[in-house]
């Protein structure tokens, strides 16, 4: 015992050196953020916190664009406005339309920005940040200020993944706007801004050009929305139908805000269906 | 120790710690060079001062500039090393009747080779200390060595001038 004690005695200078470098240490991993995360390896916290101010960034860097975009949108808006004022005004005397005016429109629309995207696979998805707290529902399909984008796939209580247009497997009820002879968009799994619209009986005269708009059949999209616009035209010898490719009207790779649709009727409206399904069927 | 190198101690705790915190902040020479001037307070304690003392001091020194430059505990850590490790120092680099004259290691007294091989290795380690705990730890190994390196030779140049300009030869 006294030898260990006069051990300790003559280390003493040495003890204490060590017990006020584990003090320092001790501040230096409660106090400096910066050693704590590199020590303690925190690198998803790091990496996060990054990602975030990088975005943030990009946002800011876009916000140019992104006005021009809404300002677009803006005078889009205004006009049909002044359309609908115009109707309204014809049609005041008229007691036919009256449950009709805006207050009861079908469809509402919720606004969401797009957090995440992906371009390049043959089934593309987005993530938006709105989800179940914000009313947005399985189905619902999302629309840009310049046309369609999707429909709602995953919806979490505060983000929502979209099925986008690019994807193989979904198909897009549309009408060409000039002739409303009706077709499907279908992606062609390669280029972003191209897909094909199907199903167009060979008696259609089509013109290179036309607006290709959603038909309104199915309750994912109000009618006349933008899908595209027809590039060209090829029908084999003996086929039914054309081959039709239209450059699509939203531009996926500077997507930032989106829209999505919810539809009053919609329960109303499957439901109906279905069950004239069911008495067409016995 | 004496009433007269008790003051002068606390005078040069006082006036060099003042030094780096007011002046010698901010100053860098190409991003690389650092210039630690509180060290000369460090490296001018009596050398009969001993290993506990030394720590003590180092961690005191050490903190105060922590409080100012916002990284508490590195340069508290790197002066107490610096602390504890020159004790040992100075008993390897004693020539054997040990010194007649000098209890202060003023360079104008122990003359500019003695200091230079006393105080470059002490700087140096505190030096190594204070870049690689700054980086947190030996991710960027030649970075920080480069900083150690030119960091030494700027604090200890500046060391032996700021001796030159506050001190006179002792009076004999």
């Amino acid at each position: 015992m006294r030898t260990l004690l006069l051990f300790i005695f003559r280390i003493r200078a040495f003890l204490l050196f060590v017990a006020f470098e584990a003090l320092c240490f001790w501040l230096i991993f409660t106090n400096n953020p910066y050693q704590s995360a590199a020590f303690f390896n925190s690198s998803n916290e790091m990496a996060a916190t990054l990602l975030s101010y990088s975005s943030d960034a990009t946002e800011y860097l876009n916000l140019a664009e992104q006005n021009q975009i809404l300002n677009q949108e803006n005078a889009i808006l205004k006009a049909k406005l002044a359309n609908i004022e115009l109707l309204s005004d014809i049609n005041k005397d008229t007691t036919i339309l009256s449950g009709f005016g805006l207050s009861d429109s079908v469809y509402y629309y919720i606004p969401a920005k797009v957090i995440n995207q992906s371009l390049r696979n043959t089934q593309n998805y987005l993530t938006i940040d709105k989800g179940s707290n914000h009313g947005i529902e399985e189905g619902m399909g999302v629309i840009s200020s310049d046309g369609v984008v999707g429909r709602v796939k995953v919806v979490g209580r505060n983000l929502s993944t979209i099925t986008s247009v690019l994807h193989r497997e979904v198909l897009t009820s549309s009408v060409i706007q000039s002739n409303n002879s009706i077709g499907s968009v279908q992606w062609s799994g390669q280029d972003p801004t191209i897909a094909k619209l199907l199903y167009i009986p060979r008696h259609i005269i089509i013109t290179p050009g036309d607006a290709v708009v959603t038909s309104g059949f199915s309750t994912v999209y109000p009618p006349a929305i933008p899908v595209g616009n027809i590039i060209d035209k090829e029908i084999r010898g003996d086929a039914t139908y054309y081959d039709i490719n239209i450059r699509l009207s939203t531009d996926f790779t500077s997507l930032k805000w989106v829209y999505v649709i919810g539809n009053k009727m919609k329960v109303e409206k499957d439901s109906i269906e279905n069950i004239t399904l069911d008495i067409s069927e016995q | 120790m004496s009433n007269r190198i008790l003051v002068g101690q606390i005078a040069n705790f006082l006036l060099f710690i003042l030094l780096q915190v007011l002046i010698f902040k901010n100053m860098s020479l190409f991003g690389v060079a650092f210039v630690f001037p509180y060290l000369v307070f460090l490296l001018l304690v009596p050398l009969e001062a001993s290993s506990i003392l030394m720590v003590l001091l180092g961690f005191a020194a050490g903190l105060v500039v922590d409080i100012f430059y916002d990284t508490l505990g590195i340069h508290a850590a790197a002066s107490v090393l610096l602390g504890y490790v020159r004790a040992g120092w100075l008993r390897i680099i004693t020539p054997a009747g040990g010194y007649e004259t000098v209890t202060i290691p003023k360079v104008q007294d122990t003359g500019l080779s003695w200091f230079l091989a006393y105080a470059f290795p002490l700087i140096f380690v505190h030096q190594l200390a204070i870049f690689y705990l700054e980086a947190g730890g030996f991710t960027f190994w030649w970075i920080t060595l480069n900083k150690v390196f030119w960091s030494t030779l700027l604090t200890g140049t500046l060391v032996i001038l700021l001796q030159y300009l506050f001190f006179s030869k002792k009076k004999l």
